[in-house]
């Protein structure tokens, strides 16, 4: 299982099309940093909301490069079969392959906030510990959204064996179209008293971070989220259980 | 026949309705190479994915070298070709380094040293353009990663031209004399494993219809093919010599001998 994950990381690491669009994002945020500093506008506090406002993107834009990358080239080089043909359990597949993406994605935000703090203090931006705070809670709950989003879209990743779908099914989520949708129900007058707005993945990731940059730790809606993760990490590995795989 | 080094028992398999594996059991000697041989469609992949477990069955039980309760620990002891998919923009090396870390194989020469018994040691470029017969051999490469005990290769030789086809064989037998490895190889052309292979299940429609060794092939023992040179004195004498034609038909050369003959090159092993 170690072996799997770390021959992945080196083989997805050295993937040039993903480098680019890596690269791109990092330089992207370093050419808005830095041409927004020749602006009178341009203080610390400009600077914590043009990088929120970039954050923002993250959960769609790292998500879904890092589910490719995990994914799609396993699945055409079929190496998920090689893995359990030698001997790995089916289980550990899943587990390697969603820690894979945790591990890649988080690696992305890291660096992003590293970018962004580094370059705002070359061009002397002179933010506050409390605003690199925030930019690094929120880099934070980016990174819960992925790991709640993807591990749904994981469901249909392993059982359909291809990552189209799942795709799509993580674009919805992330860009906040399937709780739109949710919430036209959940607020239907019927049902509206019972607040299950409230138990949107969604809503919950709201609420955590918007706590957490305050500095309260919001442990309901924490618990929620891994209530989430963990229930399409299950129904990932029931499913994939006795999913036939193709030569 | 010595201890099995994997035993199916009564597996029975279906798609939907349509029931594949009508109970196979098979027995696979350990050191033997096993053809097994079957027309298109008689069971032979989806008995090799049952045994490497990216098949479910519904009913029987698959043992592999003696854990029978773990399957998943035998499995650590094959190595397995069925298709030749691998990375498209690396190398043929880079591929094999890839699933040397994946195997958790620490000798850092395997890769250079498979890559050498098929033939692909000074092979370039990327694998999205090498030849089929390449793919194929570096398909088989990496099965043969980490010396496994048991060798699985799902119809190998598709794809390969006749001196691959006939490297191919050679490769079968080295392996067996040199590792002592079990090989099971499918193949739907009859002719492919005649010489190859110790023993041959024979898959038909979804059960091993008989299992013949070399012994039974050779044991019908009227009935010889002598090659001669003069027809008409041979018969003369043989009748002479008191022994009675009872048949004798003009033999058509193989296509693959008189391929071999007019090139060069070798045949069987
Ligand atoms: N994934 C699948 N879904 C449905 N039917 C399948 C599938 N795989 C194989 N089959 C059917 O199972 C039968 C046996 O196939 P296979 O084991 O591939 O035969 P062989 O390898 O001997 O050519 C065929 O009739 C084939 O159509
Ligand atoms: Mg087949």
């Amino acid at each position: 299982m170690r072996n799997y994950i770390s021959a992945d990381l080196k083989r997805i690491c050295r993937r040039i099309p993903r480098a680019i669009v890596l690269a791109s994002v990092y330089v992207i945020l370093i050419l808005i940093v830095v041409l927004s500093a020749g602006q009178n506008t341009w203080n610390s506090v400009t600077f914590t909301l043009i990088v929120e406002q970039y954050i923002a993107a993250l959960t769609v834009i790292f998500g879904i490069i890092e589910l490719i990358s995990v994914y799609s080239d396993d699945f055409k080089a079929k190496t998920m079969q090689v893995a359990i043909g030698t001997g790995l359990q089916r289980d550990r597949v899943v587990f390697s392959k969603y820690t894979e993406l945790l591990v890649l994605t988080f690696a992305d935000l890291v660096l992003f906030a590293a970018a962004a703090l580094i370059s705002a203090a070359v061009v002397k931006t002179g933010y506050s510990a409390d605003q690199a705070m925030e930019i690094s809670v929120l880099c934070f709950k980016v990174w819960l959204s992925i790991a709640g989003y993807s591990s749904l879209s994981m469901i249909l990743i392993f059982f359909t064996q291809a990552t189209g779908l799942a795709t799509l099914l993580y674009l919805g989520l992330a860009a906040k179209i399937v709780s739109a949708l949710l919430s036209l129900l959940t607020d239907l007058d019927a049902i509206q008293f019972l607040h299950l707005n409230r138990l949107l993945l969604s809503t919950m990731l709201d609420t955590f971070g918007s706590r957490l940059v305050l500095n309260n730790f919001n442990v309901p809606s924490f618990i929620g989220i891994l209530v989430y993760i963990g229930i399409g990490y299950a129904a990932t590995v029931f499913l994939f259980r006795k999913r036939e795989l193709e030569f | 026949m010595g201890e099995s080094v994997i035993s199916l028992h009564g597996i029975q398999k279906s798609y939907g309705k349509h029931k594949v594996l009508r109970g196979v059991d098979l027995e696979i000697p350990k050191g033997d190479i096993f053809g097994l041989i079957g027309r298109n469609g008689a069971g032979k992949t989806t008995i090799f994915k049952t045994i490497l477990g990216l098949s479910d069955y519904e009913e029987g039980s698959i043992d592999i070298a003696g854990f029978d309760k773990d399957p998943d620990k035998g499995r650590g002891r094959i190595g397995f070709f069925v298709g030749s998919d691998f990375f498209d923009y690396l190398s043929g090396r880079e591929n094999l380094e890839y699933y040397r870390q994946l195997k958790g194989i620490k000798d850092r020469n395997e890769v250079s040293r498979v890559l050498k018994i098929v033939g692909l040691d000074t092979a370039r470029g990327s694998f999205k353009n090498y030849s089929m017969g390449m793919k194929q051999r570096l398909g088989i490469a990496n099965a043969l990663m980490g010396s496994p005990e048991i060798l699985i290769l799902d119809e190998p030789t598709n794809g390969l031209d006749p001196q691959g086809i006939a490297d191919m064989r050679h490769l079968f037998q080295d392996l067996k004399k040199q590792f002592g490895m079990t090989i099971i190889i499918s193949s739907h052309i009859l002719g492919e494993l005649q010489n190859t292979a110790d023993r041959f299940g024979i898959v038909n429609n979804g059960i091993i219809e008989r299992v013949v060794t070399q012994e039974d092939l050779k044991k019908s023992d009227n009935c010889v093919r002598i090659t001669v040179d003069d027809r008409e004195r041979a018969r003369k004498v043989l009748e002479e010599a008191g022994i009675k034609v009872l048949g004798e038909e003009q033999e058509a050369r193989s296509l693959e001998d008189y391929y071999f003959n007019l090139l060069g090159g070798e045949q069987n092993a």
